[in-house]
């Protein structure tokens, strides 16, 4: 009967120890970030511009998605687009107002994604802006970013306004756009429980 | 559905500690230091609280005599409700700045996003949804002179991941009788105290703890009963680095664990050459321990 007890105990222990110790699978979210920025270059002699150029987001997140190895992609999703002036040659106190537009194709409807109204340029020069955000031109940009829809994650930007007071002298300077995007992956682990 | 798989963690600190150091850094990336404490936090608490288990099984230190006992201990630490959520705030140029009760490394293993300007999303990362911090340890008690014990732990361990680097614990302690100064005392009562270091790759988490404390123990044939009371210290530093966006920027802190009182109470049973144990502790956590060694 000692004996047995004995046994019966040491089998607990062994058991608490071992094999009561298990591992269990988790499947965990992980949100990874990934910025793409472009330089829009301005350059006006009438106080009128017009630009338009592409910000491609396909490099980004196919290095997000090589480091860090995902099971499957959850979403793409906007986190922010900011955009900053630099290398401005503008006269002092030169004024911007306009738009930035976005389109998720190179023919497609361009959306209103972010206005400057009043924008004077000495003042923001090399500040990186973060405006409040146009709802449809975020909606175009998740057409782009979103792998469910089969987007290409290149975002189409045109930058449109007027600067006063007009040249001369010429109005030069660049708005540079960046685009953050949270990639969320899903990770399998093993973790021990009891 | 969790799909079970059997594995040997008793003998291996920090369980799978290749696969959830790497998960615990990805997911560290994401979080400047203000967020990352927040994150990170509940795990260091009952890691301490665990490996603060487990280092005594008795009260009774023999004033001279050659005794050798090698063995493992394990020790679990429940994890708290409480521990599972944090509130994180959004980082960024993400607008509007807010806050929210977000998953900690031991919560949901689903992302928390919350909408801002426009329709933009913002996403907390998941955590690893434990439900108790256990660890197994080997151990080694060397014994005595002028009524003096002394314990030993160490592990090392290649987590075969280059991104990462190695594992290591080392701790040790000692146990001084005080019973063998009164005599007529009607149990065994010593002192003890305990320290640990654990190291996570060359700098990623730095861990120690120090337990001091009193031992007392009663025998009755193989059996004994014992209790402790003590104070648990712990103290963490990470250093990762945060990744946002097209910055990045090294990160670096310490903080404290739970330090604080812990009463244990247990009992060990000598079976000749294998001796068992198992106690309970109380303080700001229950952590349980078991011990099975053996030795003369």
């Amino acid at each position: 009967m000692t004996r047995l007890f004995r046994s019966l105990i040491l089998l607990t222990a062994l058991w608490f120890l071992t094999a009561g110790l298990t591992c269990e699978t988790r499947q965990v979210e992980v949100p990874v970030l990934g910025t793409a920025e472009t330089p829009i270059q301005i350059e006006t002699d009438t106080g009128a511009f017009s630009q338009d150029e592409v910000v491609d987001l396909t490099d980004i997140v196919q290095d997000i998605l090589d480091q860090q190895d995902f099971d499957q992609v959850i979403a793409i999703l906007l986190e922010s687009v900011t955009y900053t002036i630099t290398d401005n040659e503008s006269a002092v106190n030169t004024m911007v107002s306009g738009e930035i537009q976005v389109s998720s194709s190179a023919t497609g409807e361009l959306r209103p994604l972010i206005e400057m109204s009043g924008v004077n340029l000495t003042d923001i020069a090399d500040v990186e802006q973060s405006p409040d955000l146009n709802a449809q031109g975020v909606l175009e940009i998740n057409r782009a970013i979103s792998p469910l829809a089969g987007g290409g994650n290149v975002i189409y930007i045109h930058v449109g306004g007027t600067a006063t007071p007009a040249p001369p002298p010429l109005i030069r300077f660049k708005i540079v756009v960046k685009v953050t995007v949270t990639v969320v992956g899903l990770v399998e682990t093993e973790v021990p429980v009891l | 559905m969790h799909r079970w798989r059997f594995c040997l963690p008793a003998l291996i600190v920090l369980l799978a500690a290749a696969t959830v150091s790497a998960q615990v850094e990805d997911n560290l990336e994401r979080y400047s230091q203000a967020n990352g404490e927040g994150y990170l936090k509940p795990l260091v608490q009952e890691l301490g609280v665990s490996l603060n288990r487990g280092w005594f099984r008795s009260g009774h230190v023999p004033a001279f005599g050659l005794s050798l006992r090698i063995g493992v201990v394990a020790m679990t630490t429940p994890v708290l409700d409480e521990d599972k959520t944090f509130t994180a705030t959004t980082e960024g140029a993400f607008k509007p700045v807010q806050s929210a009760q977000v998953p900690t490394l031991v919560g949901n293993p689903q992302s928390l996003k919350l909408s801002g300007t426009g329709g933009t999303q913002y996403a907390f990362p998941g955590g690893l949804d434990i439900s108790s911090i256990t660890l197994g340890v080997p151990q080694l008690t060397i014994g005595s002179l002028l009524g003096t014990s002394a314990v030993v732990r160490y592990i090392a361990v290649d987590l075969e991941d280059n991104d990462i680097g190695d594992l290591s614990l080392l701790g040790f302690g000692a146990r001084h009788s005080i019973s063998q100064y009164f005599p007529l005392l009607p149990i065994d009562l010593s002192l003890g105290i305990f320290l640990q270091n654990l190291k996570i790759g060359d700098d990623l988490v730095k861990l120690s703890t120090l337990h001091i404390g009193l031992q007392a123990s009663r025998g009755f044939g193989p059996l004994a009963v014992y209790a402790g009371i003590g104070r648990d210290q712990t103290q963490a530093e990470l250093n990762y680095t945060y990744q946002g966006g097209a910055e990045s920027s090294a990160v670096s802190f310490e903080f404290d664990g739970d330090n604080g009182l812990q009463t244990t109470l247990g009992a060990a049973l000598n079976l000749g050459v294998l001796f068992l144990n198992g106690d309970m502790t109380f303080g700001q956590r229950q952590a349980y321990s078991v011990g099975l060694f053996l030795g003369f």
